[in-house]
């Protein structure tokens, strides 16, 4: 019973990244091809808050936003949907719980060189670093990766790859894993 | 055109929301219809990325640390009902899209190509607004500005002092190379602001020295000399201008005669540096000069009688004593016009007075708005086109040794809902 019900619980895909990889591009892609409703938490925090996100920074500051993404994170409910994570959710360990128990937690993992060229408007899109020591995307990379890899479930390297051979290659790894699971 | 479903903005001519797949209202697309390159296309033409707020770990344990009362708590959120229909219509197209070769068959016309595998991202991106505009919005945008420009452009006015009016706008351009996005910082003395206009004059001496040099070498030549001499100072501005944001950013004066870093950020764009170098005073100095002139001829036709006065005793003087002005018998003619003269011109200078003060204190914001703005489009360009300097020991290792004061929330936070 509870595997039964742990199955269909966990009917959700959960893609978590660096900022730039494209969980929301590949994401859209991804539901597409599986038939899936797609959800961006980022969306729904601005759409909860009545605040686009870095508003919510300037009026919450960080540690606020963090625990207001949490708290959305936690009361996530769906079924079938791919669920693209803000690239700070890893920061909330109660709502990466949550999502691991609603969904295949999916990492999508790109190498630091190729997140430069994806990403060289970096400072332009309102990261915030509070601290001095965090100034420079290879430090935000250096601090991320181990909780990414921590809390993934599934790794799928998206480097150097189009949109669709990413969720492809998201789907192929799904896959795969269903399949060891199983045997 | 705004999708009903995420509420995002797409672009006209899109039939497919690139933030969720979901068909636009008003075109032909419908959810049974929409393919997964359409889909893929709409993404691939989407617009530039929207900020995001992307807080950092430490931030992330001092949150979890504190009591978890601190924020309003977000209810449930379903799933929406389109998803209902899809999935009745979708076996086909998942097994399809899975294997990536769905036919884009009378789906309406996108930017990208119908073909199974969608074109990889371009390298560059481009960005929605420049980087004059962004700082444009930058400072409109902050509490004050206004008053805090005037006040920079009166400091202007003292020498030496004057450096921490440039060393401010290095200070506030810096932070968006270090992912910063903040108003205009309140404090103006301080910070390092005035080290780092010293920073700047040191820079500017020696790039004015090599331009002066160089341009008095090519400009012995006629006409094409002259040209390369324009052209010289043009592009040691656009050096100058580069190489006082490394400094800045490094906070140490020897990170400005990296040339050849200097030189291959330059060259990565250097029409947006160009603009960014001779747009604004272009455009600032135009609309001052047109100002100027409007508040000049508003004091000529207030001092305009005085002036005919002027002119009238003049001609009344030459027509009834032309016989040596000073001799004995005229004595008497002299003093009223003597005084009169001087009332005509009391009234010339009490209309100019403060048509004069008025342009000055103008000019003065006007300068101060110039190199607040030049300095924070800077502070774009570079983040955009320099972020690799961010990479840089030698810029790292001394960025952080005189941090900025952290900012003030503006607001307390959200209490949660009973």
């Amino acid at each position: 019973m509870a595997q039964e019900s742990d199955r269909t619980v966990r009917d959700n895909i959960v893609l978590i990244g660096m900022p730039g990889v494209g969980k929301s591009t590949i994401g859209v892609v991804l539901a597409k091809m599986m038939n899936y409703d797609f959800v961006d938490v980022d969306l729904l925090i601005q759409q909860r808050m009545d605040k686009t996100l870095q508003r919510l920074i300037d009026s919450l500051g960080p540690d606020g936003f963090i625990e207001v993404e949490g708290n959305v994170l936690c009361d996530l409910a769906f079924n079938n949907t791919i669920i693209s994570t803000g690239g700070s959710a890893i920061y909330s360990p109660a709502g990466m719980e949550h999502l691991a128990q609603i969904g295949h937690v999916v990492y999508l993992k790109i190498g630091l060189d190729e997140l430069h060229v994806r990403l060289p408007e970096f400072a332009e899109r309102g990261v915030v670093m509070r601290e001095a020591n965090c100034a420079s995307l290879a430090d935000l990379y250096e601090e991320r990766v181990p909780l990414y890899e921590r809390y993934a479930e599934v790794t799928v390297d998206v480097g150097g790859v189009s949109i669709t051979e990413a969720a492809e290659k998201v789907i192929a790894a799904l896959k795969d894993k269903d399949q060891k699971e199983r045997s | 055109m705004i999708c009903q479903n995420c509420g995002k903005e797409n672009p006209e001519g899109n039939a497919v929301c690139f933030s969720c797949g979901e068909p636009l209202a008003g075109t032909s697309a419908s959810a049974e219809s929409v393919t997964t390159e359409q889909v893929v296309a709409a993404v691939q033409a989407q617009p530039t990325a929207q900020p995001t707020a992307e807080p950092t770990a430490q931030a992330a344990q001092q949150a979890t640390e504190q009591p978890a009362s601190a924020q309003q708590t977000a209810t449930a959120y379903t799933a929406p009902t389109t998803g209902a229909t899809s999935t009745t219509a979708g076996a086909t197209n998942t097994t399809a899209g899975a294997a990536g070769t769905t036919n884009a068959t009378g789906a309406p016309a996108y930017t990208a190509s119908t073909q199974a595998t969608a074109p990889t991202a371009p390298a560059q991106p481009t960005y929605a607004k420049g980087c004059i505009g962004c700082a444009w919005d930058d400072i409109k945008q902050s509490n004050g500005w206004i008053g805090r420009t005037l006040l920079l452009g009166l400091i202007n006015l003292v020498p030496i002092l004057n450096w921490v009016v440039n060393g401010y706008c290095m200070r506030w351009a810096r932070q968006l190379s270090m992912g910063r996005i903040e108003s205009m910082p309140k404090q103006i003395f301080g910070n390092r602001c005035f080290v780092n206009g010293a920073f700047y004059f040191v820079l500017s001496l020696v790039i004015s020295l090599i331009a002066g040099i160089a341009g008095g070498i090519v400009g012995l030549v006629p006409l094409l000399g002259w040209l390369a001499a324009i052209a010289i100072s043009v592009f040691l501005c656009m050096f100058l201008n580069a190489a006082t944001m490394r400094t800045a950013i490094a906070d140490r004066l020897g990170a400005g005669f990296d040339v050849s870093t200097v030189w291959n950020a330059l060259k990565k764009n250097p029409g947006s540096l160009l603009c960014i170098t001779i747009v604004p005073g272009i455009i600032i100095g135009i609309i001052v000069s047109i100002v100027a002139l409007i508040i000049l001829a508003i004091a000529g036709v207030a001092m305009s009688g005085n002036i005919y006065d002027l002119i009238m005793m003049s001609s009344y003087y030459d027509s009834y004593a032309p016989y040596d002005y000073y001799s004995y018998g005229h004595h008497g003619y002299g003093d009223a016009s003597g005084l009169s003269a001087l009332m005509a011109m009391m009234g010339i200078v009490g209309a100019m007075a403060p048509a004069l003060l008025l342009i000055y204190i103008i000019t003065c914001f006007a300068t101060a708005f110039q190199t607040l703005l030049v300095y924070r489009a800077m502070g774009h360009w570079t983040a955009r086109y320099a972020s690799d300097w961010m990479n840089d020991p030698s810029v790292t290792s001394t960025m952080n040794m005189y941090p900025d004061p952290q900012p003030v929330q503006s607001t307390p936070p959200v209490q949660p809902q009973p």
